[in-house]
């Protein structure tokens, strides 16, 4: 069950994420569970795979922000590890990086699924 | 008589049958005289003439004499003479019944035109036959006249001396009638005789007496050749008219003035004696006038006239004598108009005169005007003669007020001109070099202060960093500490120079800002509470009475002449003295408050002969002080001076080695602020940059700051610190404090500053750094948009002091919110791909109730926009990064639209990015603000409101 007790021990910022949806608990864990859901996670990962870097930066980024703004902080951190490198277009194998991204998205993806 | 009785007949037998009797005839031939007969009555016919009458009248022959005459009686007399002798001969005749006799004389014409006196013995007789008839005998008489008529000319000029002889007696030292030739005084008056005047004395004593009388031996001798009397009696038979000598005198009295000695010679017409009517008169106005005519007149004038009814009149002034370019009038007189136009303006033509102007100023009624309210009236004229140019002056007197008679006094003045001008020349060029110096000699402090000034930053800037390595050995702290004292005193030294610079050339200004008289008491004693304790002195300050908290003016200028008092008290005073200082106020009238500042001590104190000249410049009482007290001596007299810009007085009493007491009293304008309001000023609220192109300055500058609790950045150029600037206040987190060195490479401080104030008008606090003396660029600088100066090093001390000082004057509330916006109700359209992001930012804009409008790409939010209603959006909300169209270039085209709003529209960058190349980007886009993602709520609330209202406006 995805609850805000449950993000915190993850290790989420839930008081910055809800300050920022103006303490709006549904309409946050909504959004969370809109996040965890969504299609970027399988593009980042197929974009990596095909070693298209521009179109894998498009999603890492667009992840990041999304993961920043929700405050999901240990995504986010990964998130972000993994746009900086795609920033520079740096050419070295992301699979590891994105084996933690998605296994912790699995995480939370398991909350949201109970 | 004789001749009476020849005639004394009875002419009746004179005739014989109509005709003269042959024996008559032949006598009346014979004799010398004329003899004629004529008619009484009718046209006076002559009967009769003889042969010396045709003589008399200068004819040969009796034919030419009735030729000439007529041949009747009013023929023989001259034309002007008959009507008078008729009436006398018919008075006579009526008169003398008896006898029938009378006696003429009249004047005749003679042939040769000659006119003779004649004189005319007639007898009026009936003669039968002949009816009434005149017989008559004349003669020639014309030398006997004239004979007559010079004595009685003798006799009329001999009266008119006589008159003129008593008329001069009254206002004459002596006036005399010589008899000169019987050698005697016959009459004599004055008021100021020689013993030898007397009537009866000797002509010769009295002609010694004068000689004897003249000081000057050229003068006894002129007087004696010309008055001697044989020398007298000659001129009178040369008619050489009255004599005249003027001499330097000593008269009888002892008087002795210049005397004008005149004889005027004629004859005594009783007696034929030569008689000379003598007048002696002082004359010391007459000969100081000649000689002002003759010498003085014409040295300063080149011609005098006088100027009547048109005519002028030359009374001084010699053609020959004239030096050339005189324009002297070309004849003594004439027209004076003609003089003007003929030779005066044609001369001034050939020069730059204004030839209308300059005739109209020479008019006669220009003069008349001008003398009617002036004493003299003057025209300059310039004339050009042969290629030289000389300056004339004509200057007008009145000499007759009614009937507008003028004096004309011409003079040359173009040596004096010449002269003026060679002067004024000299000054001017003597005022320059004194401007050159005195500029040279604050050039010199100037730059002196620079050039000192600069290596002082970097001893003062690398000292201050040395101390901050916490692994100095203590000796070596101790040398550092040493050498940081000696600088600031070293500094302190120029600054009094230049303030005494300033104070000299006029420069020192007052602030005239409310100020807080506690906290500056509060300074003061902090600062001498400290040194009087390090010197083991005794130290207190009494407020007596009430006193404001706050007051207008100058704080700084007061706590300088306070500080620099009690400075002076502590350095002549040894422990374990004591020092008091009290304030009290004295007075208070119209709003303004005089107060006391009392400054006692118990130091060495002054001799009484030295307090005159303590407040003079580079003074102290035992020249050996400087060394033992180390100053420049300037303290005492800059204090003095600051006292007396602000208007207020200093006096002081010592007694030697008891103590020295000084008092100060200050008028100053009460504030209008009473009691504590002194507003928060919280140095974390500070947000600083500096400007430096010199790194130990910069650093330096940092670490000042950083002691008193303000962070700070720092560029190293103008152009760098703009964009520092630029990129602050795009993301909302603008500089309020902005520190700026003066003298940098490309860009100066004042330029740097306009180019802030001109994006960014007054959000931001700009002082300028500087080691130079600013006095110069100050005017420029504040219009430029600089707010306050700080000289450089910067003092920990001194820096928030300042600051409060300048952002309180800019009542810039540290903290401050900026004028914003309700958003209610307003139109937002959102940028964003990222749908969580999009829907989060929706949300917090819902909350405010704020229409929010969602497009996922660039391309879209062109299109919205684009087809919106003007003005229907209030903001854009731009994520930089997108699909399609990414947010720089659909800002970049929004802003290209053309529509009305699509310039001002606020668009405000949303962008995880928060490199500064990244906000500067978007801002080249022409985006307005820049937001790093995830967004505070309160930030994007803020941000957007600031913008639509900036906008509003």
């Amino acid at each position: 069950m995805l609850t805000i007790e449950e993000l915190k021990k993850l290790g989420c910022d839930t008081d910055e994420g809800l300050a920022r949806c103006v303490n709006q608990e549904d309409f946050y864990l909504r959004l969370v569970n809109n996040a965890i859901n969504c299609e970027d996670f399988n593009i980042l990962k197929e974009a990596l795979e095909n070693k298209d870097l521009d179109a894998a930066f498009e999603t890492a980024h667009k992840l990041k922000g999304a993961l920043g703004n929700l405050s999901l902080t240990p995504l986010y951190d990964k998130a972000v590890e993994i746009t900086e490198l795609l920033r520079n277009r740096t050419n070295t194998d992301y699979s590891e990086l994105l084996e933690e991204l998605l296994k912790l998205k699995e995480e939370y993806k398991a909350l949201c699924d109970e | 008589m004789e001749n009476r009785e020849i005639i004394n007949i009875d002419m009746n037998i004179l005739f014989e049958n109509g005709k003269l009797s042959p024996a008559i005839e032949w006598i009346s031939e014979q004799i010398p005289g004329g003899f004629f007969i004529y008619k009484a009555d009718g046209n006076m016919e002559l009967l009769y003439a003889n042969k010396a009458m045709i003589r008399i009248f200068g004819c040969s022959n009796l034919e030419e004499f009735k030729e000439l005459t007529g041949y009747t009686f009013p023929g023989l007399v001259h034309p002007e003479d008959f009507r008078k002798i008729q009436d006398s001969i018919d008075e006579q005749i009526a008169k003398d019944e008896n006898d029938n006799f009378d006696y003429v004389e009249y004047r005749i014409i003679r042939k040769d035109g000659k006119i003779r006196w004649v004189d005319d013995y007639g007898h009026f007789a009936n003669l039968p036959g002949y009816g009434n008839v005149y017989y008559v005998f004349i003669g020639d008489i014309t030398q006997q006249h004239n004979a007559r008529e010079e004595i009685r000319r003798r006799g009329n000029v001999y009266s008119s001396m006589l008159e003129q002889f008593n008329a001069f007696a009254k206002d004459s030292l002596a006036v005399m009638r010589n008899n000169l030739t019987s050698d005697v005084i016959e009459d004599v008056k004055g008021s100021d005789l020689f013993d030898t005047d007397y009537p009866g004395g000797s002509v010769a004593a009295s002609i010694q007496a004068r000689i004897d009388s003249f000081p000057n031996d050229l003068d006894k001798k002129r007087y004696e050749e010309a008055f001697r009397r044989e020398k007298l009696i000659e001129r009178f038979y040369n008619a050489e008219g009255p004599v005249t000598f003027i001499g330097y005198s000593i008269r009888q009295s002892g008087r002795s003035c210049f005397v004008k000695y005149q004889r005027n010679i004629t004859i005594d017409p009783l007696n034929g004696d030569i008689i000379a009517f003598g007048t002696e008169s002082e004359c010391d106005n007459e000969k100081v006038s000649e000689i002002l005519n003759d010498k003085v007149l014409v040295k300063q004038y080149d011609m005098v006239t006088y100027i009547a009814s048109d005519q002028y009149n030359v009374v001084i002034g010699d053609a020959k004598r004239i030096k050339r370019g005189s324009i002297f009038p070309k004849k003594p007189n004439g027209n004076y108009a003609d003089y003007i136009n003929n030779q005066v303006i044609p001369a001034a033509s050939r020069s730059a005169h204004n030839i209308r102007e300059l005739t109209e100023s020479l008019s006669l009624e220009k003069i008349g005007k001008e003398l009617e309210e002036n004493e003299s009236y003057t025209v300059d004229v310039t004339c050009e003669i042969d290629g030289e140019i000389f300056n004339k002056r004509f200057t007008y007197y009145l000499l007759d007020p009614d009937a507008k008679y003028y004096i004309l006094l011409k003079s040359d003045v173009t040596d004096v001109l010449r002269e003026q001008r060679k002067q004024n020349e000299l000054l001017s060029e003597a005022l320059q070099e004194a401007e050159h110096a005195n500029a040279a000699k604050t050039s010199f402090l100037s730059n002196m202060s620079h050039e000192i000034r600069t290596p002082m930053n970097a001893i003062i800037g690398l000292d201050s960093i040395a101390l901050k390595d916490p692994n100095l050995s203590s000796q070596t702290r101790d040398y550092l500490e040493k050498i940081g004292e000696s600088a600031r005193h070293l500094l302190s030294l120029i600054n009094d120079i230049l303030d005494m610079t300033r104070i000299e050339s006029g420069r020192m200004a007052l602030r005239k800002e409310e100020f807080s008289f506690g906290t500056m008491l509060e300074q003061i004693n902090t600062m001498i509470q400290a040194q009087c304790r390090d010197k083991g002195l005794n130290y207190e300050c009494r407020v007596i009475g009430k006193v404001d908290d706050w007051y207008f003016g100058d704080d700084m200028k007061l706590k300088q002449i306070l500080i620099n008092i009690l400075s002076n008290a502590i350095k002549f005073t040894n422990a374990p003295g004591s020092i008091l200082f009290t304030v009290e106020k004295v007075a208070e009238f119209d709003r303004q408050s005089t107060l006391r500042f009392v400054i006692s001590d118990t130091g060495i104190g002054m001799d009484k002969d030295f307090l005159p000249k303590l407040f003079n410049p580079f003074t102290q009482e035992d020249s050996s002080r400087s060394s033992k007290y180390g100053s420049t001596g300037l303290g005492m007299a800059i204090t003095k001076n600051i006292v007396e810009v602000m208007n207020g007085t200093i006096s002081v009493e010592s007694e030697k080695g008891v103590g020295s007491t000084f008092t100060v009293n200050i008028t100053l304008k009460n504030a209008n602020k009473t009691g504590d309001e002194q507003q928060d000023f919280d140095v974390k609220n500070i947000s600083a940059l500096v400007v430096d192109d010199d790194v130990i300055a910069l650093e330096h500058a940092k670490t000042i700051l950083e002691e008193v609790g303000i962070s700070a950045d720092t560029c190293k150029s103008g152009a760098e610190a703009l964009s520092t600037i630029e990129i602050h206040h795009a993301k909302k987190t603008p500089y309020n404090l902005v520190l700026i060195d003066w003298k940098m490479p490309d860009q100066d401080g004042v330029e740097v500053t306009r180019q802030i104030r001109n994006n960014y008008s007054d959000e931001t606090t700009i002082i300028i750094l500087t080691a130079y003396n600013w006095d110069d660029v100050m005017e420029e600088a504040i219009n430029a948009g600089v707010d306050s100066f700080m000289a450089k090093p910067l003092f920990a001390a001194n820096v928030l002091d300042e600051f409060e000082r300048v952002m309180k004057r800019k009542n810039i509330i540290i903290g401050q919110k900026k004028q914003e916006t309700e958003l209610n109700g307003k139109h937002i359209l959102l940028a964003e791909d990222v749908e969580i992001n999009a829907e989060i930012i929706k949300l917090l804009l819902e909350t405010k109730k704020i229409s929010v409008d969602v497009a996922e790409n660039g391309e879209i939010a062109l299109n919205k926009f684009r087809s919106s209603q003007e003005n229907y959006y209030d903001a854009i909300l731009m994520d930089v990064r997108m699909p399609v169209m990414d947010g720089l270039e659909a800002a970049q085209k929004i802003r290209t639209l053309g529509r009305n709003d699509s310039k001002s529209i606020p668009i405000i960058a949303l962008t995880a990015n928060v490199f500064d190349e990244d906000v500067q980007r978007s801002l080249q886009a022409g985006m307005n603000a820049h937001l790093s993602k995830p967004v505070e709520p309160e930030m994007l609330y803020k941000t957007i409101s600031e913008l639509i209202s900036e906008n509003k406006k």
